[in-house]
């Protein structure tokens, strides 16, 4: 599978949601044109942009990489996203500093195969320390780990 | 003419030491508000209004707008050191910026962009002195059909940007307009895709986007090579520009700090659109356009000079006839109300110490922020010096309390992540990311005003063509996309032919 | 051992009683009020005109934050939801009204409704001004009835969004005289009035504060206020009911607070709001750019409130059913 292949499929999914979301939408009349207009030929474009992009992807085929090699790169960004989903999924449960710590803690730990005291340490750090200045120093409005104590 | 001694009653005024202090805070906090990714001068103006009150008019006013160039200048160091743009107008700056960083010539990138702002913002400025009174009733000549005429050329003019051809790029304009009309449509109210989601209501927004797409794609391309690698040493040498860079760069500020202060007096976003028009310009002015997207000086110098000299542009219509013409403006507007003065026509006659006080403060402000931003240069490059493996988690950390402390909602955090992952999909697939978030961004004003031109003109498209400044505009259009319609369907000559011709 | 086992114990008691004292001196902490309306406007100037004089008043900042989108909806259904603790306030104009019952007239269930919001106080009621070029061929508010009457359908009109209070006093207006127009929304009061300024269209209706300078610079012309009285800052200028036309719609700014606010917060605001429209900082801040102090206090506020939906529910019905038929 060729980039562009790829990127035409993407767009081509991305077009048919549009063409399917925007029917229910209005489409008005010319000289009162309806929200509907827009997404429909963009959601059109987008099938045909892609469409041409696959057929294009299909004739200059690239020399395809060996399985392994195309998955084996994904560990660490696929790590990254995984922990980040965390992050953002507990944020308004924990609290800041609480999930922060941990965050970094996890990829400090996983990701960039510290070991654990040094990991332990540059987490609290950076915990402690972004959230000092975020939430002191800057003021900006963040979920509390443990309200009664402002933390 | 009492011109040149209303200017220096205005130094006067702004040489005092209260406005030199309030000048200096405003540009020192516009600098954070830039260089934080999330807030954008907008938030900052809005946040430092309450402090004004037990300030006069005059001094608010300079605080303000200092906040809100000082914000153009902090913008670039984060769009050039980390890939994120601090906020909308240095998104440009992300595309060759980044590029010179990674290639050792941050520092170079920093300084001319700080030059260029500097020169941007004092042409712009001098500019406002001269031709305001003119120059503001231009403003008002932009209604919907003129300003679709605009957008639309902005639009050909983003496909030229991106590495690829311009038929690559186009998907990308296209899936990022399609994306910018998710939300409540505000001509009807109508929700379009929200799917029952209340945070969707007001669409996605461009922070989360943006940083996500740059900054957290970026991070995750990173990360696929070894994550424990060789830090570069960076040298003081480094810090500075050659003399190559130099000589490369003045014309693109020139032609930046005109682009910028004409596309400024236009109504609608005019930073983000000065900022890749002018991009856009330098490389089609460029001899090796090719280059463009892998670190060339003039992709930093021209769009930084230009969303600075747009802040002079802008705030033209602003002061010469009272009408704000973008959210900042507006804000100040406010500002300036809650003091008791009137922006209006007879504001610079009835008012000349502070519309002279603070023409006068912007020239000292430019000043400063150069002054303030320069050896922060060198601060900032040591903070690079920092290994990847121990820096990227702090930034995914500053992107990620940057975009909640916008709008607290969890959604965007997740439409974080969710750029991020379709940032690293499409880098893999070699596709330009910057066309796709600025389009974005401007899309909706661009439908929005196609819709207003027909209902003013009840169904009929002549409205397109009632005026010499449509009919130029969308004769522009027309012309550009013939041209890249051809110069895509040529095969380009490789770099070692045109070497071999110019000998 | 005893004793020192009971000091965790009496720590947390004094905790306690401390966070329940703390409630008891709202606010300890800045306030935000939410501007459903997008910045530069006429509740952007008036309510960071209250939050500025009733700062001091509370001695906590008070940041006014824009939220905006569809009109207020957006702004305002964060408000409507916002923690009921008094740290959120919203600043409620006559749009939340429109929105609502444009909801409902089309058969919707509006996202919040007024019964989401307890009012605290509301301190301007202004009329719109009919505005136009003054290079426009009208002269009085009769030349251009009598223009409107000969070409239906064909002068223009700017509003600052659909349904919201530069559009609805048109269409009030046009039903009062079976005149019609043909509309053109803008997003907010600022780029209709760039509108009426640059000759875009033929005229709009936009509120005192921001359209009178520009009648001071000769950018505009006001041929009538549409009302009940005339205003002071343009004693020349007719109103509505001196020319005979039943058309009247008012704007009104005030500051609402989500509906289980407990009551001791509610009347702590509601002082205050009586303090600052008696203070002479905010009255100058409101009547500089030509608008009048107009204070309806909360607990009368409702009643107003219920008469306003009645009457805007009736043109929001009528509109819609129109909009329908095309």
């Amino acid at each position: 599978m060729s980039r562009e292949f790829t990127a035409g499929l993407i767009f081509i999914l991305a077009g048919i949601y549009g063409l399917i979301f925007s029917r229910q939408l209005p489409l008005g009349r010319w000289n009162e044109p309806g929200p509907g207009v827009f997404p429909m030929v963009l959601a059109f474009l987008l099938v045909l942009s892609g469409v041409l992009m696959m057929a294009q992807g299909k004739k200059g085929r690239e020399e395809g990489e060996g399985e392994q090699e195309i998955l084996k790169p994904l560990m660490a960004p696929g790590q990254i996203v995984l922990l980040t989903l965390g992050f953002i999924l507990s944020l308004e449960r924990v609290g800041y500093l609480g999930t922060a710590m941990a965050y970094m803690l996890l990829l400090f730990l996983w990701v960039c195969r510290y070991r654990l005291g040094p990991a332990l340490g540059m987490a609290a750090a950076f915990g402690l320390g972004s959230w000092y200045i975020f939430v002191k120093i800057l003021g900006v409005q963040l979920p509390l780990t443990v309200p009664a104590l402002g933390l | 003419m009492d011109f040149f001694g209303n200017l220096i009653g205005g130094f006067q005024t702004a040489l005092s030491l209260h406005n030199l202090y309030l000048c200096f805070v405003g540009c020192l906090f516009g600098t954070m508000v830039g260089v934080l990714p999330g807030i954008g001068p907008l938030a900052g103006i809005s946040l430092l209004i309450p402090a004004t009150y037990g300030i006069n008019a005059t001094g608010a006013i300079i605080m303000l707008a200092g906040i809100y160039y000082g914000a153009m200048y902090g913008g670039s160091t984060t769009s050039i050191l980390m890939n994120i743009p601090g906020e909308s107008a240095s998104v440009m700056t992300c595309v060759d910026g980044y590029r010179m960083t990674q290639k050792g010539r941050g520092g170079a990138a920093l300084f001319i962009s700080a030059w260029g702002s500097f020169i941007g913002g004092n042409l712009s400025i001098v500019g406002l002195m001269i031709l305001a009174p003119l120059l503001a009733n231009f403003a008002t000549r932009f209604g919907p059909p003129e300003i679709f005429a605009v957008l639309l050329l902005a639009f050909i003019l983003l496909g030229s940007l991106g590495q690829g051809s311009f038929f690559k790029t186009m998907p990308m304009i296209i899936l990022g307009m399609f994306l910018g009309t998710i939300g409540m449509d505000p001509l009807t109210g109508t929700l379009r895709f929200t799917h029952e989601i209340r945070d969707l209501y007001d669409g996605i927004g461009f922070i989360p986007v943006a940083m996500g797409v740059f900054g957290i794609g970026e991070i995750l391309s990173s990360a696929e090579g070894s994550i424990i690698r060789i830090v570069h040493r960076v040298k003081l040498r480094e810090l500075l520009p050659t003399r190559q860079e130099l000589r490369a760069s003045w014309a693109p500020v020139l032609r930046g700090s005109g682009l910028g202060f004409i596309i400024g007096l236009l109504p609608g976003s005019a930073h983000i659109l000065s900022s890749f028009v002018s991009y856009a310009v330098e490389k089609k002015v460029a001899e090796r356009p090719e280059e463009f997207g892998s670190g060339r000086i003039e992709g930093v110098a021209g769009p930084e000079t230009a969303n600075n000299a747009a802040t002079g542009g802008a705030m033209i219509p602003f002061l010469g006839i009272g009408i704000p013409t973008g959210p900042a403006t507006a804000v100040m507007m406010v500002a300036l109300m809650i003091h008791g003065i009137r922006p209006g026509p007879l504001f610079i006659s009835e008012q000349p110490q502070i519309f002279w006080g603070l023409v006068a403060s912007m020239y000292i402000g430019n000043l400063i922020l150069l002054i303030l931003n320069l050896p922060l240069v060198g601060i900032f490059i040591n903070l690079l010096r920092v290994p990847f493996r121990i820096l990227f988690p702090l930034i995914l950390l500053i992107c990620l309390v940057g975009t909640y402390s916008v709008s607290s909602s969890t959604l965007d955090l997740i439409v974080l992540l969710g750029s991020g992952i379709l940032g690293y999909i499409f880098r893999k697939l070699n596709f330009d990311l910057a066309p796709f978030v600025l389009a974005l961004i401007i899309s909706p004003l661009m439908e929005y005003s196609f819709r207003q031109s027909l209902m003013r003109s009840a169904g009929s498209f002549s409205i397109f063509l009632s005026n010499p400044i449509t009919i130029t505009l969308l004769g522009a259009c027309g012309l550009l996309f013939i041209w890249n319609l051809i110069s895509s369907l040529r095969p380009t000559k490789p770099a070692w032919k045109k070497a071999l011709e110019k000998d | 051992m005893r004793r020192i086992k009971i000091l965790p114990w009496a720590v947390c008691f004094i905790f306690g009683l401390a966070s329940l004292a703390l409630g008891a001196e709202y606010p300890t902490r800045p306030i935000t009020m939410i501007n459903p309306m997008p910045p530069g406007g006429t509740l952007d100037l008036q309510g960071r005109a209250f939050a500025s004089v009733a700062e001091k008043i509370l001695g906590q900042p008070i940041v006014v934050v824009n939220k905006p989108g569809a009109t207020g909806m957006v702004g305002g259904l964060a408000g409507a939801q916002a923690a009921p603790d008094g740290y959120t306030l919203t600043v409620g104009s006559v749009n939340l009204t429109n929105a609502i019952e444009w909801e409902v007239a089309n058969g919707r269930n509006p996202p919040f409704t007024r019964y989401d919001f307890i009012p605290i106080c509301s301190f301007t009621l202004s009329p719109t001004l009919l505005i136009v070029h003054p290079d426009s061929p009208w002269k009085t508010l009769a030349d251009f009835m009598k223009d409107a009457e000969a070409r239906p359908g064909q002068i223009v009109f700017c509003s600052g969004g659909l349904y919201g209070m530069s559009h609805l006093p048109i269409e009030i207006f046009a039903k009062a005289t079976g005149l019609k127009f043909r509309h053109v929304p803008y997003a907010g009061g600022g780029p209709c009035l760039s509108a009426v300024v640059g000759k875009h269209v033929d005229f709009g209706m936009q509120y005192p504060p921001t359209s009178l300078p520009l009648v001071r610079g000769n950018k505009l012309k006001v041929l009538a206020v549409v009302g009940k009285n005339r205003l002071k800052s343009i004693p020349d200028v007719p109103c509505m009911k001196d020319a005979g036309i039943d058309a009247e719609y008012y704007g009104w700014v005030g500051v609402m607070a989500p509906k289980k606010t407990p009551q001791p917060i509610v009347d702590r605001l509601r002082e205050v709001c009586k303090k600052v429209v008696a203070d002479k900082a905010f009255i100058d801040l409101i009547e500089k750019p030509g608008d009048e102090v107009h204070f309806i206090p909360g607990e009368e506020f409702t009643k107003y409130w219920d008469k306003e939906s009645e009457t805007i529910a009736k043109i929001q019905t009528e509109l819609a059913r129109e909009a329908a038929k095309k």
